[in-house]
């Protein structure tokens, strides 16, 4: 919660134009805004680029930030929608989640942690999640957001963006256990 | 409790998360040990939330983190220079554009194509017209041109037509003939006088 406060009295001074609270924001906050981006992207090198590109418009809309909601949660806000708009614009896949489940279904006890089956399945079952629910997701299962912070993120009320992490659950849950390809 | 006597699966998503009352934490606690299907419903949960908390985050080297905040001035910096400086400059580059399009239209004129030497020839002297035509294929009508004007008293052009004559020359002896035209229209007009 001290955190959260001081983030928030960054933001303030954020928005009168103060360049040493940006740089304690990027300093803070940017481990945080790159694994989001890299489990909404699922790419190394796009988060990178994607980390970037959200603290310059941080900056750049620095005087924009009203303080109506947290700093944070105004920047998972631009770093949610540009990683959605990036999925949107390059992306077209299906996910053949008949193998995902028979991976799951062939093991009788969790994978090593470690191995890269593991990396892959993961990714596998978030990827075929539609953008806007995978978005919702990770904020609320890594992130562990209340649904009243993803709401203000995403922009919606918080019955939607609890709906959207019921949907999400139970997608995962299904995918998890038997196959139909889903388009992302 | 739904009207069925299940909790349903919202509730039984927000049970797994962890995000319910303890009232709520107690209901289901007790329907589970009664009810296989909302129990194998919550651990098939269960498992899918452990196989996803294995999800890592790839290690990005620690630079990037530490110099993000100058990349970041850095180049929000520059860009923000590159507006002004156009913003600054926009209204004077306005201005001398206009100025320097007024120049071209009315102090330079545009040349005539030589295809018009004709007309030309009928109104400048030799001289004029050796100022104007500069570059080789200038030079090439020029001399058809002149040798023409000048057949009738030139005796170098008394066994071939000028045309032959003229395609024979080497741009250096074009040159030269200009020269000797130039000097003989001279003599001419200074006889005359």
């Amino acid at each position: 919660m001290e955190e959260r406060n001081l983030m928030n009295e960054l933001g303030r001074r954020l928005a009168k134009g103060d360049e040493d609270a940006f740089t304690q924001i990027v300093e803070r906050f940017s481990r945080q805004v790159f694994a989001v981006c890299f489990r909404i992207l699922r790419d190394t090198e796009e988060a990178k680029d994607m980390v970037q590109e959200v603290f310059t418009r941080v900056y750049v809309k620095r005087k924009s930030f009203k303080g109506h909601s947290s700093v944070y949660t105004w920047i998972y806000r631009i770093a949610v929608n540009l990683c959605l708009s990036q999925i949107k614009r390059t992306r077209v896949q299906t996910v053949p989640l008949d193998d995902v489940a028979y991976r799951l279904a062939s093991r009788t006890s969790l994978p090593d942690t470690k191995s890269q089956m593991l990396k892959d399945v993961i990714a596998k079952l978030i990827e075929a999640l539609p953008p806007k629910q995978r978005a919702v997701f990770i904020l609320r299962f890594y992130e562990r957001l209340s649904f009243k912070e993803i709401a203000e993120v995403t922009g919606t009320s918080i019955g939607a963006a609890k709906a959207n992490y019921h949907f999400a659950v139970e997608h995962l849950r299904r995918l998890a256990q038997g196959g139909e390809d889903f388009e992302v | 409790m739904k009207s069925n006597g299940h909790p349903g699966d919202e509730k039984l998503i927000d049970y797994v998360d962890g995000t319910i009352t303890k009232d709520d934490r107690k209901a289901i606690v007790e329907h589970l040990e009664s009810c296989e299907r909302c129990s194998a419903y919550v651990q098939s949960l269960q498992q899918i939330f452990r196989l996803l908390s294995h999800d890592s985050v790839p290690q990005v080297e620690e630079s990037f983190f530490t110099y993000l905040p100058q990349r970041i001035l850095k180049r929000s910096q520059a860009s923000a220079s590159r507006r002004s400086w156009r913003f600054a400059f926009a209204p004077v580059v306005a201005v001398a554009s206009v100025v320097v399009l007024l120049l071209v239209v009315f102090r330079f004129p545009a040349q005539p194509e030589f295809d018009t030497i004709d007309l030309m020839m009928s109104e400048m002297s030799m001289v004029d017209l050796i100022d104007v035509v500069s570059d080789e294929d200038g030079y090439d009508v020029l001399l058809y041109e002149a040798g023409q004007a000048l057949e009738p008293a030139d005796e170098y052009l008394m066994d071939e037509t000028p045309y032959d004559l003229i395609e024979a020359l080497s741009p250096a002896e074009g040159e030269q003939l200009v020269i000797e035209i130039e000097k003989e229209m001279k003599s001419q007009t200074s006889g005359a006088s």
